[in-house]
Order: structure tokens, then sequence, then C-alpha cells
């Protein structure tokens, strides 16, 4: 998670500042990729400082990392690109803890990373898929809110679901 | 939401995702989950999302033991077989397969419509005259966001709306385009497998010159009937038979031309622009040496398939199917497919949802 660019290309640079005072120098190329900081660049334009408080630096770098792999990915030649970035993805999503994936999630939904939240909420969902009603309130930290009663009912109305 | 911090539009994004089984376990989670996977915006979304996982290849089995009808789904995503729901009607017939839903008759004209991915089911308003010689239609009206049944006879043309839950004779008058499009040619396939532009499909054979095939399209918004050439319609090729289907979201046709079994073949063309008529494209060209029982046979099952992406061969000429598989798995749904035939009486392609019938 560095601030230095590897590609050739010469574009803007900019500096995206996280909550807690950590920052990053990015591509435009590559930053604009969320749509959020896309939507302040076009707006402000000139402004080369972008204050980001509602996401921290471990996590805004890890969005950036992500940003910075597909646009690299998709300046290559066009071929066999979708196969990388279907590649890198997997490893990217691959061993996140729990509470790790949360704040990611968060953080790309805060940007506005529309292609990431896709990917992180697939992660999320496979990790329901299967699991019993009590892990899964326990993974998401719900409590039942029903009346006495209620879930029972609505478990009777579908049994064939809790086969 | 109950999830302290994951906002409404990411847990629209991760449900969406869940298959209808687990979406049905998730309602007693909490009562925010409970409302969310009922509301109609997210069983849209969750029907909308393109993902293979929840297309199926529904295949009507009859028992011979118990005289009922199963219906086997085989996952597009997996090519296994994934369920069994049983019919609780004699000798059923499939009329319709549309976001989710199913439409059925059995042989004492009783209409159902059931969502097998729930298992909701419902039975409709029975028809005063039951026509053993009707060709149906299930489709979605986005702007009574309603989904109707369509029955067509050579004398009439009926709808049943499934709120109303009633039918009604749609008026033709004599001086309209629709009913003029009507007037010479009879619908030779029993229901529309192609439902797409908010529009059902049929193959009609003018009953003036026997062997000249259109495709007789009816708009489910403005309850119409139009016309739609076939390709190769002016050519002085003989076509034998044709079958309407779907090709990857698009208007297909099958056509079997040639007057001998020489000459024989099978085209299927795709509409790739829908309704634009120069867009149909040739897809394949199939020369099997196999009788006409069998190109029949084959081609039941060829009109069924929504996502083909290359012709599936069987050396001993007893079945092709053009059907999305990969490669490894192609044998074995060869062999799984032979020995299904002789069971079954309807294909249909269908996806999961979470659709109400009510």
């Amino acid at each position: 998670m560095s601030s230095s660019s590897t590609t050739t290309t010469t574009t803007r640079l900019l500096m995206l500042k996280a909550s807690d005072g950590v920052t990053f120098e990015v591509e435009e190329a590559v930053a604009t990729k969320l749509g959020a900081i896309n939507n302040m660049v076009e707006e402000e334009g000139s402004e080369d400082l972008i204050c980001l408080p509602n996401v921290n630096g471990k996590f805004l770098g890890m969005v950036l990392e992500w940003c910075k792999k597909h646009a690299n990915n998709n300046t290559n030649s066009d071929k066999g690109n979708d196969e990388v970035n279907k590649w890198w993805d997997k490893e990217f999503v691959m061993d996140l803890d729990q509470n790790t994936l949360y704040h990611l999630l968060m953080a790309a939904d805060y940007l506005s990373g529309t292609e990431l939240v896709d990917l992180l909420t697939e992660k999320v969902a496979s990790m329901i898929r299967g699991k019993k009603v009590e892990e899964i309130r326990e993974t998401f930290k719900i409590k039942s809110d029903f009346l006495p009663g209620q879930e029972e009912e609505i478990r009777k109305k579908n049994s064939w679901a809790f086969e | 939401m109950a999830s302290p911090c994951l906002n409404e539009d990411v847990v629209i994004s991760i449900l969406s995702k869940l298959p209808v089984k687990s979406l049905v376990r998730l309602k007693c989670i909490c009562k925010s989950w409970n409302s969310l996977i009922e509301s109609p915006l997210f069983i849209t979304t969750h029907l909308n999302r393109k993902v293979h996982h929840k297309d199926y290849l529904g295949l009507f089995m009859s028992e011979r033991s118990t005289s009922r009808t199963h219906i086997s789904f085989i996952s597009y995503n997996t090519m296994k077989f994934s369920s069994n729901l049983i019919l609780p009607f004699k000798y059923p017939s499939i009329i319709g397969s549309c976001n989710g839903l199913l439409c059925v008759v059995d042989n004492k004209f009783t209409y159902y419509v059931t969502n097998p991915a729930t298992r909701e089911f419902k039975i409709l308003k029975e028809q005063d005259e039951p026509s053993a010689d009707a060709s149906y239609g299930f489709g979605f009206d986005p702007m009574t966001n309603d989904y109707k049944l369509v029955r067509s006879t050579v004398a009439e043309t009926e709808v049943l709306t499934l709120k109303n839950n009633s039918w009604r004779s749609i008026l033709m008058s004599d001086d309209d385009y629709s009913t003029s499009v009507m007037k010479e040619v009879r619908l030779v396939e029993f229901w529309s497998k192609a439902v797409l532009s908010n529009t059902l499909h049929w193959i009609g054979e003018s009953s003036v010159q026997k062997g000249k095939f259109s495709i007789i399209a009816f708009d489910l918004i403005h309850e119409r009937f139009r016309d739609i050439n076939i390709p190769g319609a002016g050519d002085k090729d003989f076509h034998y038979q044709c079958y309407s289907s779907m090709f990857q979201d698009c208007l297909s046709i099958s056509i079997i031309c040639g007057r001998t079994g020489i000459d024989r073949r099978v085209e299927v063309w795709v509409m790739k622009e829908y309704g634009v008529e120069r867009s149909w494209t040739k897809q394949y060209c199939i020369n099997p040496n196999s009788n006409v029982l069998k190109l029949n046979q084959m081609f039941e099952y060829i009109g069924v398939t929504i996502d083909v992406n290359e012709p599936l061969w069987s050396t001993d000429d007893l079945l092709l199917v053009l059907i999305a598989v990969s490669n490894r798995e192609k044998e074995s749904m060869v062999e799984n497919f032979t020995l299904l035939l002789q069971f079954c009486s309807f294909v249909f392609n269908c996806r999961e949802s979470l659709v109400p019938i009510d």
C-alpha cells in the first residue's frame, strides 16, 4: 500500500487523505474508478487534496490497491484481462477476515466503488449460503426482534426451506 | 437496517445473490430482513440479477407406476439435478413459464400457476368452454404490473389476468390489423416458449397455403397480434416444420427444411435485434443423417435452450442437444438426456424467483 506509481503513463496525481490522517498519492485515472472521487474531481476540478473523513487509512489503502490492480490490468493488452482480473479478485477476497471484509465493504460503498462492492457482497453471500439462521445472526451481529411466536410461524409456514 | 454497519443497499446487494431457499430461511433473521425479502423492489432486483445459478431446465417426467407427473430441474450452473417437484394433478401440460412462475393445465382443463421455488400454488378460474385445440402463452404486463395467461383458438382469443383471476375475450373488429393477422393463420405451437419484450410468440401456419409459416406475436400490453416474417420465407425451399424459442435472450427459430431425408437439414436463426427482420442471422445449419421422427424429437430439445454457446453432438445420431455445457460434462449430459427422453413429456426453461402469485 504505497503511494508510488508503477505505470508509465503520465497522469495527474491526487492526494487522498483518510480519517486518521494517512495520505495516499494516486493517479487520477486510478482514483476515479471510485464514483465518489470521480464526482469530487469533476465538481471541484483543480482540488488536488481530497479528504475522506469516513474511511481510515488501512481500508482506503486496500480499496486503492484494488483500483490500481484493475486499472493496470486494463491498460495492458485487452485479451485475457477479464481472466487476470477474476484471478486477482479471487486472491483479494480469499483470506479476508470478517471484520476486515465488513469495513472494506463500508469503505467501498462510501466511495461508490460499484465493482468492488459487487465483489465483496458476493464474498459475504458465499459466507451466508448454507448457514443456519442462528449462525447468520451471529455473523451479522443481528438480534431477533420478533415477538414470541412470530419466528415460529414463519418457520412453520416455510418448513420445506429448513429441511 | 438491523445490521449496525451495513446500509440497506449493501444488504440488498448481498441478499440478491442468494438462492430462493436461503432467502426464505433468512426471513426469520429479523423483522427488517423479513420485510425486505418480501418487498416488491427486492423481488424485482433478485429476479433481474443475471446469474447462472438461478437458471434451470425443467423436465416434465411421467411416473408410470403412479400415473403422477413430477418436474425435474437441472441447474444450468452445475448441470446436475437440483430438485424435483411433484405436480398434484393428472396428465399436466405446461402452458407457460415466465419470471419463475409456471402455468400448467391438466386433462380436465383446470389451470394452475405455481412458483416451484417458493412452492406457492394457485388454481385459476376455469373456462366456460374449454377447447382442446387452443394455444397458450403466459407473460408479464409491466403496465398493469400483472401476469397474463392467453388462450387462443381459431374462433377467439381470451386473456386471464392473475390478480383478477377472470377470463375476458379480446374484442376484435373487422378492420384492424391485429384481427387480419389472425384471420388466415393457425397457431401450430401449443405454448409460447419465446417470451420477450412483453410479447408472446408462436409459430403460425397459413390456413390457405400449407407450409407457409410465420411468427405470430402477441403484445401483452396492448393485447394485439402482429406477424413477423421468418427468414428465407420467400425462398422456394420447403419448410417442413418450425419451432420458436429463445437464444441468448433473443427471439430464435429452428426451421426443418428440405423435402426428403437427404435434403433435410435444420437451420437455427436468431433475430439479433428484436422486431428488425433484417437482423435475422443464421446461427447453425445442421444436416443430420437421421430420420424425421428423430429430428422432431431432438428439436423439441433445441427448441427450449436459452443459453446456447455451441452445438453438442452425439455420434449415435439419437440425440443432439444444443445446450450450454462445459466440455468435460458434455458426454454425461448426452447420456442423461438419452435416458430422460423416454419418460419426458415437456421441457422448458425457467429462472428461480421469489415472485408471489397473489
